[in-house]
């Protein structure tokens, strides 16, 4: 006769195998959705502790900069005595959004508004894990914006409550674009190992500067043209070749990133 | 029955903490693991069968999180914690520092690996396994779990010393 708690373990590892045919199978969206929804208030209170871990390595290092900074952080502090903590994260998330319904309006974009659980910033891979899905209309493919038309990414994975958002600056990813106020597509902006996107294929007749506003161009499916990318900071030439490199900084502030626009359908 | 449900939430704390905080902080901070060091300390110091509660609920957490198939990262862990356990009783079996410090490098080198390959499998097909910027990143996250590891081996020393933790066995440390 086997012993109790090798039966115990049989019986779990059975169990683990069951559970990894039904997940391929697509069988347990439900068990994610749940855990999504269980973690959000734990994964919240983590972001803002990550926030404030990341804002310490952020630091201004000029002598300006600091004394700009004492005096923002006294104003803070004469402030922050009549603010609650939790009133203050209120309207935080009121300003964010009025914000970002602003230039949705404007634009007139159909977008699906999510609040971010969290962001992973390894070399390998960069994403973000926002708290709506399917049943929100989200689809794979779609592009994800934050703050006033800065595009940060594209949706990679989604589930029926999260979806996996892949940023501009993973190294797998790949968008067409062009510079601001031109009408063709110049080149691929691609994702690299750093902080940095790589701009490739850029014809080397065309003319590009420093300082130039990277879009979006609407060479891709669902991705509407005018999205702010970043901004040019270094151009190559490589000899006779027929195209320049580029490398460009993006314009948003990934780390800083609560709540993001992912948006499903747009007027042409 | 405490004790099960200590370690359940525990588990979910912990699992949640490597995803939402670690994973976000600056790199290479982010390339920390705590669950492989929790689970050394199981095959160290515990005798007890809570870390199958943990292996699972860690596990289940990591694999949402990471969009992998459910069970995934659960296999991972328990291939670890066997293959830890049937190293640190055949060649080391003393929880001196040096036996912490090689199980971890091994264990952490053995996971890492099989998440890197699979990973490379999934989003960019078998061509991509020699990408010298991902196996220097592999590398890199090596070295600092391993030192993150021995930071929390002296933590854990001192925890336990000052607080008499029932929950793993103080007179083997």
């Amino acid at each position: 006769m086997k012993p109790k708690s090798s039966k115990k373990v049989n019986l779990l590892i059975a169990g683990i195998i069951l559970l990894i045919i039904l997940s391929v199978l697509g069988l347990l969206g439900f068990a994610r959705d749940a855990i999504g929804f269980v973690s959000y208030p734990v994964q919240t209170t983590y972001q803002a502790f990550s926030r404030g871990i990341n804002s310490i390595f952020d630091k201004e290092s000029t002598e300006d900069d600091l004394r700009l900074r004492i005096q923002e952080l006294e104003a803070q502090l004469t402030d922050a005595t009549t603010d609650f903590v939790e009133l203050t994260a209120l309207r935080e998330e009121n300003e964010l959004l009025k914000k970002q319904l602003n230039y949705i309006d404007e634009q007139n974009y159909a977008d699906v508004t999510a609040k971010v659980l969290t962001y992973i910033n390894s070399p390998n891979e960069k994403y973000l894990i926002v708290n709506k899905g399917l049943h929100h209309g989200i689809q794979e493919g779609q592009p994800v914006m934050s703050g006033d038309g800065l595009m940060i990414g594209r949706t990679a994975e989604v589930e029926n409550r999260i979806t996996k958002i892949a940023l501009i600056t993973d190294p797998r990813s790949k968008v067409p674009v062009k510079i601001l106020g031109e009408d063709k597509t110049i080149g691929i902006a691609s994702g690299s190992y750093g902080a940095i996107l790589k701009m490739e294929l850029i014809p080397t007749q065309e003319d590009i500067k420093v300082n130039d506003i990277v879009v979006t161009s609407n060479l891709e499916e669902h991705i509407p043209a005018n999205l702010i990318v970043g901004m040019i900071n270094e151009i190559n030439i490589h000899g006779n070749e027929p195209f320049k490199t580029a490398l460009v900084e993006p314009m948003a502030d990934f780390y800083n990133i609560q709540i993001v626009s992912i948006i499903i359908g747009y007027d042409d | 029955m405490i004790k099960i449900i200590l370690t359940l939430i525990i588990a979910f704390l912990v699992a949640l903490l490597e995803v939402s905080l670690i994973w976000s902080l600056p790199f290479p901070a982010n390339l920390i693991s705590i669950i492989i060091p929790i689970l050394i300390f199981f095959i160290v110091f515990s005798k007890s069968n809570l870390h199958w509660i943990f292996i699972v609920v860690s596990g289940i957490i990591l694999d949402v999180f990471t969009f992998t198939p459910i069970g995934f990262h659960v296999v991972l862990f328990i291939g670890a914690y066997y293959i830890g356990r049937w190293i640190y009783y055949n060649y080391f079996a003393s929880p001196s520092f040096i036996s912490v410090i090689l199980l971890s490098a091994i264990l952490i080198t053995l996971t890492k690996s099989i998440e890197y390959f699979i990973n490379t499998i999934i989003h960019g097909g078998l061509y991509e396994i020699l990408n010298f910027e991902e196996l220097r990143v592999l590398a890199l996250a090596i070295i600092v779990n391993v030192l993150f590891m021995a930071a929390f081996y002296w933590f854990f020393r001192i925890f336990v010393r000052i607080f008499k933790f029932k929950f793993f066995s103080y007179e083997r440390i």
